[in-house]
Formats: C-alpha cells, sequence, structure tokens
C-alpha cells in the first residue's frame, strides 16, 4: 500500500503567476514522456521482474514518480492561480480554460490527453528495462526543453532539481540491468545466446552453469 | 553527514524545520535506490540509517508544532484539524 506524507519532495514556491509556462510545464504531467507516465511504467512492470531487487528498484523508483507528479501538479496549480480569464487568455491558456478551468488535468503541452498508450509494460525484463532508460533519457531531454524555454528562476530552480532524478534514475536502472546480465551470464547454459530465455516469464534457470 | 544536531529545532520558522524534513526524506530516499543496486554497500546503509534518525527528529518536531505530516502523526491533543486543515503541500504558503 501507499501512505501519505504531506510535503513535496522538494519545495515549489512560485511568485509569478504565468499561464503560459504553465502550459509547457504540464507536458511533465500528462505528456508522452510525464511523470504520470513515468509511474505507471514502473509499478507496472514491477511484478512480474525477476529478481526482488529489481521488483524493489522499480516499487522505489515508481514511488518517487509519484511525488514528482505532485511536484508538477504543484507548479502548474501555483502559475495558473489569481489569474483573471483575461490574463489567462492573453497568456495563451484559453483553450485549457474552457475544458478544465484551472482544474490540474494530465495533458500534454501540444493538448493531448495522458494515455497509457504512451509506455510499454511488456512483461519481459530485458526490454522493459531498456524502455525505462529510455524513459529517464526522454524526461531529462523534456526538463532540457523545458529549460530552454522558461525565464522564471522560481520554476527553473525546480525543473532542474526533477532533471537531475532524471539522469539517476538511468543510473539505477543502468544498474539494474547489469544485475540481469550477470544472473543470465552465470545461469544460463549458453551465455552466447541472452535472448534464450524471458527471465519474467520462464524465471531464472535453478541452478549456476558449472564453470570449466 | 548529519552529527551536527538540532540547532533548536524549537527556534526554527516552519519553512526551514521544513526543509530539514525535506533533506533529510530525500537522503533516505536516494541512498534507497542506490542501495537497491548496491545491497552490500554498508556505508551506504550506515548513511540511510543516519538519516533516518535525523528525519525522526525533526520531522517530531515539525509535527508538534506545525501538525501531522503523516496519518500515523495524528494524536488526540491535536485534534483531526492538525491533518486535513493545516497547508496542503501544493499551496505557495507550504512551501
Amino acid at each position: 500500500m501507499f501512505s501519505y506524507e504531506k510535503a513535496l519532495q522538494y519545495p515549489v514556491k512560485i511568485a509569478r503567476p504565468n499561464a503560459k509556462l504553465a502550459k509547457m510545464i504540464m507536458s511533465q504531467l500528462g505528456g508522452p514522456d510525464g511523470e504520470l507516465g513515468a509511474s505507471l511504467r514502473y509499478l507496472s512492470q514491477r511484478y512480474t521482474m525477476p529478481m526482488r531487487q529489481l521488483q524493489g528498484l522499480l516499487t522505489d523508483i515508481g514511488t518517487e514518480e509519484l511525488s514528482h507528479m505532485e511536484m508538477i501538479s504543484a507548479i502548474v496549480y501555483q502559475l495558473t492561480k489569481g489569474l483573471s480569464p483575461e490574463q489567462l487568455e492573453a497568456q495563451g491558456f484559453a483553450d485549457y480554460f474552457v475544458d478544465h478551468t484551472t482544474g490540474i488535468y494530465p495533458v500534454a503541452a501540444s493538448g493531448v490527453p495522458f494515455s497509457a498508450e504512451t509506455f510499454q509494460s511488456l512483461g519481459d525484463t530485458i526490454a522493459d528495462l531498456h524502455e525505462d532508460l529510455a524513459a529517464e533519457q526522454k524526461a531529462r531531454t523534456t526538463y532540457d526543453n523545458i529549460l530552454r524555454l522558461a525565464d522564471d528562476p522560481d520554476v527553473k530552480d525546480v525543473i532542474r532539481f526533477l532533471r537531475a532524478r532524471e539522469i539517476v534514475h538511468y543510473q539505477r536502472f543502468g544498474e539494474g540491468l547489469r544485475m540481469v546480465q550477470d544472473e543470465l551470464g552465470k545461469r544460463l547454459p549458453n551465455p552466447q545466446n541472452p535472448y534464450a530465455i524471458n527471465p519474467s516469464f520462464d524465471g531464472f534457470p535453478k541452478r549456476e552453469r558449472p564453470r570449466k | 553527514m548529519p552529527n551536527k544536531q538540532p540547532q533548536s529545532f524549537s527556534s526554527m520558522e516552519r519553512a526551514e524545520l521544513l526543509r530539514h524534513v525535506q533533506m533529510h526524506q530525500f537522503a533516505m530516499r536516494d541512498l534507497a535506490l542506490y542501495l537497491d543496486t548496491h545491497p552490500t554497500d554498508n556505508y551506504a546503509l550506515t548513511e540511510f540509517l543516519a538519516h533516518k534518525k535525523a528525519y525522526a527528529q525533526c520531522c517530531a518536531a515539525f509535527t508538534e508544532r506545525f501538525g501531522a505530516l503523516t496519518m500515523q502523526q495524528i494524536c488526540q491533543e491535536d485534534g483531526w484539524a492538525a491533518w486535513s486543515n493545516t497547508p496542503w503541500p501544493w499551496e505557495k504558503e507550504a512551501n
């Protein structure tokens, strides 16, 4: 189960509302490489991972992504709070306003609502971990793009924190992949063919291959 | 690591005390991910436990003065409002 802690992982305190910026940041909530998708990806993939350590890694990173989703939502909330309909319209927020007022709704910067089609839980250890590595890089790029466009120091500070977390997660997933490959290397009858089995479905061969 | 202890949590403003809570919470999270892939690194585990202890201390100090951060901290004396009617994390004032 999950239990809630009543604090953000990293503080969000934005002095100046800016609906135009809110619309860009929103992509990391409901966009193709956003935090909601990240969380669902890892928390869905973890069940069939073949090693408890990997299940733990996906649980812990998936949980952290939930707190990032909350931070992104807090940024959007603060950036759109207290603006008049005229200001919202002048800042390019009219289309969102018509559909959602200033409610927080997971949607990409391009206007496409969140879709589970943006991620996969394939049930294949190697494929899922490679997807996770790619996902962290894609989220890192999205944050880099936001940093190129954003000019508010309060927002940029938080985005830099989130960007750094993508890099840490990428590193940890790489180590997770190595753990699986080491295990396969020890147990597969023919280590020349690492794709002979899918440990998420077949499990690892029980015994280690005898060393020559 | 955080062996320097509570520069008197009781005199801190809410935001400053919350920073301590967040700092130790974050250090635990980050070390947890590292330990997931380096489970035999005892130095990292020691660091994790030191932050866990420091977290418990500043979390208790925060709760006592500014309300519960988790449901486990809700108590009879402060009443339900100390959980439900203190600032929620997305409010600017909560940070």
